[in-house]
């Protein structure tokens, strides 16, 4: 053994230091990637999935299989605010009215999740006990246009007056790595839904 | 050794970083197909609604088409439509129960010619009324059902439409006079048409949809006059009066109703379970029993002057037609006209009236309507004239009209005159709209000859 093998040594040790710090570092990144990329990704599908079933839902808007149910379908906006609406609906395409609400609840309610700013966005069907969903909604704001496009302002007194609607809706995810939320957003400029025009 | 150990180090690496790759990478691609997706659903139900508009466009163009487009090639998808319009040679057409692809639980009952009956049996439709139907396979209403296929994605929108009466109208008028302004002391309860400018000053109310076939004229401004629009507002909606409605009601009354003829005067009086008629002032009533009276409940009196007053018990139409000369043609309305079981207090009430005039109809001027309100409950159409009171500029005032029904006129008449100290001579108006006429029409009431939809699904 000669000053040689301890160079050996020493540059084996420093080399293999340096490439163990760069598999931590690799190992770091890529965890931090990992939930990145799937944050992404499931702020995406769970976007798609709201988007959905917001359009499903508020394209039947005064919608009813029995029309006469339902005669005069302007009328079937009964409550809208900034961040809830109720309307008359026939989900199951059966002739029988159905109600159905959607609103926002507080960001207090949700306490399991990492993400402060996330809340459950409620679907709530003909009186039923609200079950919220929790996607990672953060934003659920709608807005409200008379039928010569002037924005009513709340409260709106009549929502008989209510001709088209801007939905805006963000997401995120509910656990994030380094905080570092994954934020997704859906704007639908002018939903009209057609029952509204009917008659 | 080394070399050994830095090329187990060199694979070691490499297969760490192929792992993570490979899932980042289908992360990536997922999110891509996430997005796809939804962009080919978007797509595709774009495609059906463009359909179906083409479709609906057809139908209202021409009531007869039943073509319907197969594989129609449209913004890279392709649209199926079909018509089913049981209006229209019924006896040739067979029903079937068609679900629709992506939503197999909403039923539509369909009536196909009979040769192509097979071919939807061979598709999964089943034969016969849909038994989850809550129109009971209703043979008065139309169907369109289009379906928009892209990139191997469906959607499908149904329309139902049916043909529309005069009879739902609030008020309908087919000219309004230059100095007719709707007021911030008007409030309309249903739907409400013009066939030229909607005049308004001061914020009137409309609750029903309103139609117009030129737009709106402010007083002043659209910010003090616009008007308040609680149940939608159409521009450019040209609904002429027919010319021959009053003839198709004649019609109805030479096929199964009844017809005065070669009378000056008629004069007819609902008194709940019968009906007296004469034909001269001091004559005495010859009474017949309603429910017999006129098996399609439509009275009619060629070429007169029609003077009616009661109470109506059941579903009539009762019309007039004249040249105007000598009176023919005007209906009087001789007292009060109402119905027996009044649908503001029954909501249930089946009573419903049609006074059908080919020149006007009047409030008349006698003892009975000049002291005190005068109650209307019916849907008056006046084919060439208007509904006004007899002597609106000399007769005395009057009270209200407390009209429960519906307007639908050729000219706007007026009731009375008013000044600073209030209405002069005359009738005040207190019209209110029976909701019952969304639903439902008094028999052979006039047709507006177009259709309209009554429920939109996508």
């Amino acid at each position: 053994m000669g000053f040689t093998t301890i160079l050996d040594i020493l540059g084996a040790t420093i080399v293999g230091g340096v490439l163990l710090l760069i598999l931590f570092r690799v190992q770091g990144s890529s965890v931090e990637n990992t939930y990145v990329y799937g944050g992404d990704l499931m702020v995406q599908q769970n976007l798609v999935a709201i988007v959905e079933l917001l359009e499903y839902d508020f394209r039947k808007i005064g919608y009813c299989k029995d029309w006469q149910q339902i005669p005069d379908p302007s009328k079937a906006i009964t409550f809208a605010d900034s961040t809830k609406i109720t309307f008359l609906t026939d989900i199951e395409s059966d002739g029988v009215v159905d109600v159905m609400t959607y609103y926002l609840g507080p960001a207090s309610e949700l306490t399991n999740t990492e993400n402060p700013r996330d809340r459950y966005l409620y679907r709530v069907i003909n009186g039923a006990t609200p079950r919220g969903t929790n996607l990672g909604v953060t934003h659920f704001n709608l807005r409200f246009f008379d039928v010569l496009g002037t924005e009513l302002s709340f409260p709106i007194g009549n929502p008989a007056e209510i001709y088209q609607m801007e939905i805006n809706i963000s997401i995120e995810n509910t656990a994030a790595y380094d905080n570092n939320y994954s934020n997704a957003v859906w704007k639908q400029i002018r939903l009209a839904a057609r029952n509204l025009k009917n008659r | 050794m080394f070399g050994k150990g830095a090329l187990l180090m060199i694979v070691g690496f490499s297969m760490i970083f192929l792992v993570f790759g490979h899932n980042f990478n289908n992360m990536a691609t997922s999110s891509v197909i996430n997005f796809d997706e939804f962009l080919v659903q978007s797509k595709a139900h774009q495609i059906a609604a463009s359909g179906a508009n083409f479709a609906a466009n057809q139908v209202f163009m021409n009531s007869l088409w039943e073509t319907g487009y197969s594989n129609l090639s449209f913004d890279g998808g392709t649209i199926n439509v079909i018509i089913s319009n049981p209006l229209i040679n019924l006896a040739t057409k067979t029903a079937i129960c068609h679900s629709l692809p992506s939503n197999p639980q909403n039923k539509y009952t369909l009536y196909v010619p009979n040769a192509d009956v097979a071919g939807y049996l061979a598709k999964g439709d089943q034969l016969g009324v849909c038994s989850t139907d809550p129109t009971g396979g209703s043979i008065g209403l139309i169907t369109i059902l289009s379906e928009g296929e892209y990139a191997d994605k469906n959607s499908e929108v149904g329309i139902l439409l049916r043909p529309s009466k005069f009879s739902k109208f609030a008020y309908f008028s087919n000219y309004e006079p230059s100095n007719i302004w709707w007021t911030n002391s008007d409030t309309v309860w249903g739907p409400f048409h013009v066939n030229g400018y909607i005049r308004s000053y001061r914020h009137p109310t409309y609750y029903g949809k309103v139609t117009c076939k030129n737009g709106l004229k402010y007083y002043t401004s659209s910010y003090k006059d616009k008007p308040n629009f609680y149940g939608g507002f159409e521009k450019g909606v040209d609904l002429p009066l027919p010319t021959d409605g009053v003839q198709k009601l004649e019609d109805a009354a030479d096929a199964s109703g009844v017809k005065f003829t070669g009378q000056d005067t008629v004069f007819l009086t609902f008194d709940k379970d019968s009906i007296k008629f004469r034909f001269h002032q001091n004559d005495k009533d010859s009474v017949v029993e309603a429910v017999s009276f006129s098996p399609n409940k439509v009275i009619f009196a060629d070429n007169a002057v029609l003077r009616v007053k009661g109470s109506v018990s059941g579903q009539y139409s009762i019309g007039c037609s004249g040249n105007g000369y000598g009176g023919r043609g005007n209906i009087y309305l001789d007292d009060n006209i109402t119905y027996d079981d009044d649908p503001r207090i029954n909501t249930n009430s089946a009573d419903l009236l049609g006074i059908i005039a080919q020149q006007n109809c009047y409030i008349a001027d006698n003892a009975a309507n000049s002291s005190g309100d005068i109650d209307i409950h019916a849907s008056i159409f006046c084919e060439q004239g208007g509904f006004g009171s007899e002597n609106y500029d000399s007769r005395p005032y009057g009270g209200d009209i407390n009209l429960h029904g519906g307007i639908i006129q050729a000219v706007r008449r007026a009731v009375g005159t008013f000044g600073s100290y209030g209405t002069g001579t005359g009738f005040n108006k207190r019209y209110r709209y029976d909701q019952r006429l969304m639903l439902i029409s008094p028999p052979h009431y006039p047709g507006t000859g177009q259709y309209e939809v009554v429920s939109w699904f996508e």
